[in-house]
């Protein structure tokens, strides 16, 4: 029994770590006949150019590159990256979260969640394996023996079930058993590049540096779009009482055109003589209440100048300044 | 009601950090017999052609026999949108220069910018706001 449980951790081990040991794994489990070869590999201008584009080490070997595209299917000779995904997707939420938290540190959680999803989400990461260049394989097997294509051409693009099969021009059947969509077998090719990024150079820095660099700081989130208030004017009130600030309380800074058509009118929120936040709109209520969200934006979106993140080389626990207290509730 | 949260995706900004070109595949459509291709390919067997290969590791190459067909230089993009260039008759110079439009086009429609500035982030100074004037330069309606 335990020889039993060490044997499938083992099998685990090297899904995620072990590549070049495949063929030992392979031998022990026949699902798998073939593993994809260095040698046809470098054959591949798909593998090689996708290698290129991304500036992956020479650590990241082509073949494990074949084996990040190869998703998990009914027919399917080669090792798929199924491992190297998890693997790839735990890196990504723990940067994406790290770095949210740190930079963010009074987002509501509801906020957060959505925020993760909108950065290293099915969607997003579908989208960045297109600007990768990943290229999906659409064709069907008869036809791809009759157009004697090689095996370096099939390796080198996404390999999956399709859920959605197009047989003829307007006729697609939807089949939903044991299938991938084409975002989620794009999303498991990106996160699984990321997870074997780490396994093949062996550095959680360079890894770091590499989510970094190519799915978390070349995107752009608006988080200020993401929140919605239903009461923010009692909101405001219940948070000030928290804090243990005075009322706020609104004022008319300006206007123009009270009698005309276009009114506008900037207002203000104030505790005692802080300002908490200013907004204009076209009648007092409205400029009211968008001030208020104002102010709690101003107070959500709090973000310290210099952020210092865990993973970082140089980063103590004292760095910390800011702890939540969680959100408001009315 | 506590805050409630809306769903957004992120937004690509190709060039922070990492630059992916946006070309990614290159296709060179040439016939055998065509006199129109003799251009062409001279340029396939030319140094240049060598060079441009080894220069842009990152571009996926295709060369396909096309007999009976003007020879074309083909761009896929990674907005998903194509880009063909008919080279017939033209020189090995000339081929040259069109493979480097090819490589350094964004696939995006041609257009023209009316702003100097495109940028997904907010104006760090903000807009400009006549309520903000001082109150006796202010215009009154």
């Amino acid at each position: 029994m335990i020889s039993k449980i060490i044997e499938k951790k083992l099998v685990s081990l090297q899904l995620v770590r072990g590549l070049s040991s495949s063929t030992a794994r392979s031998a022990r489990n026949n699902a798998f006949n073939t593993v994809i070869t260095e040698e046809v590999a470098t054959k591949s201008p798909q593998l090689v150019t996708l290698h290129n584009r991304l500036r992956l080490p020479g650590s990241f070997k082509l073949s494990t590159l074949g084996r990040c595209l190869t998703c998990i299917q009914k027919d399917n000779k080669y090792p798929n990256n199924v491992g190297l995904s998890i693997f790839g997707k735990n890196l990504l939420s723990y940067h994406a979260t790290e770095l949210l938290l740190m930079k963010y540190p009074r987002l509501p959680l509801n906020v957060l969640n959505n925020a993760i999803n909108g950065i290293i989400g099915d969607e997003t990461l579908y989208s960045i394996g297109k600007e990768w260049g990943i290229q999906t394989d659409s064709s069907t097997a008869v036809e791809k023996f009759l157009n004697e294509e090689p095996e370096e051409i099939t390796i080198g693009r996404l390999r999956f079930d399709n859920q959605n099969k197009s047989i003829e021009s307007n006729l697609t059947v939807i089949d939903k058993k044991n299938t991938l969509t084409q975002e989620v077998a794009m999303a498991s090719a990106v996160k699984s590049i990321v997870g074997a990024y780490y396994a093949s150079s062996k550095s959680l820095q360079d890894t770091k540096k590499f989510i970094y660099n190519y799915i978390l700081t070349t995107r752009h989130l608006k988080i200020q779009d993401m929140f919605e208030f239903e009461q923010p004017t009692r909101e405001l009130a219940a948070l000030c009482k928290r804090q243990g600030l005075e009322q706020p309380v609104t004022r008319l800074l300006s206007e123009s055109g009270r009698a005309s058509k276009r009114p506008v009118f900037l207002v203000a929120v104030f505790s005692g003589n802080e300002k908490l936040g200013e907004s204009f709109g076209a009648s007092l209520r409205e400029a009211k209440i968008r001030a208020s969200v104002n102010a709690l934006m101003n107070w959500y979106l709090y973000s310290s100048l210099d952020v210092k993140l865990p993973s970082d080389a140089d980063y103590s626990r004292e760095t910390l300044k800011e702890v939540d207290h969680g959100i408001v509730i009315v | 009601m506590p805050v409630k949260a809306l769903k957004a995706t992120t937004v690509a900004i190709n060039g922070v950090k990492s630059f992916i070109l946006p070309c990614q595949k290159i296709k060179i459509d040439y016939c055998n017999w065509g006199g129109s291709s003799l251009g062409i390919k001279q340029y396939i067997q030319s140094k240049k052609f060598q060079k441009f290969a080894q220069d842009n590791q990152n571009i996926q190459i295709n060369l396909h026999h096309r007999p009976g067909h003007h020879p074309v230089i083909t761009g896929y993009y990674a907005n998903g949108r194509t880009k063909p260039i008919c080279v017939k008759n033209l020189d090995l110079e000339t081929i040259d220069k069109k493979m480097d439009i090819v490589r350094s086009s964004s696939g995006e429609i041609l257009g023209k910018y009316k702003h100097a500035v495109q940028s997904v982030n907010e104006s760090a100074r903000g807009i400009w706001s006549p309520l903000h004037v001082d109150p006796s330069q202010r215009h009154k309606i």
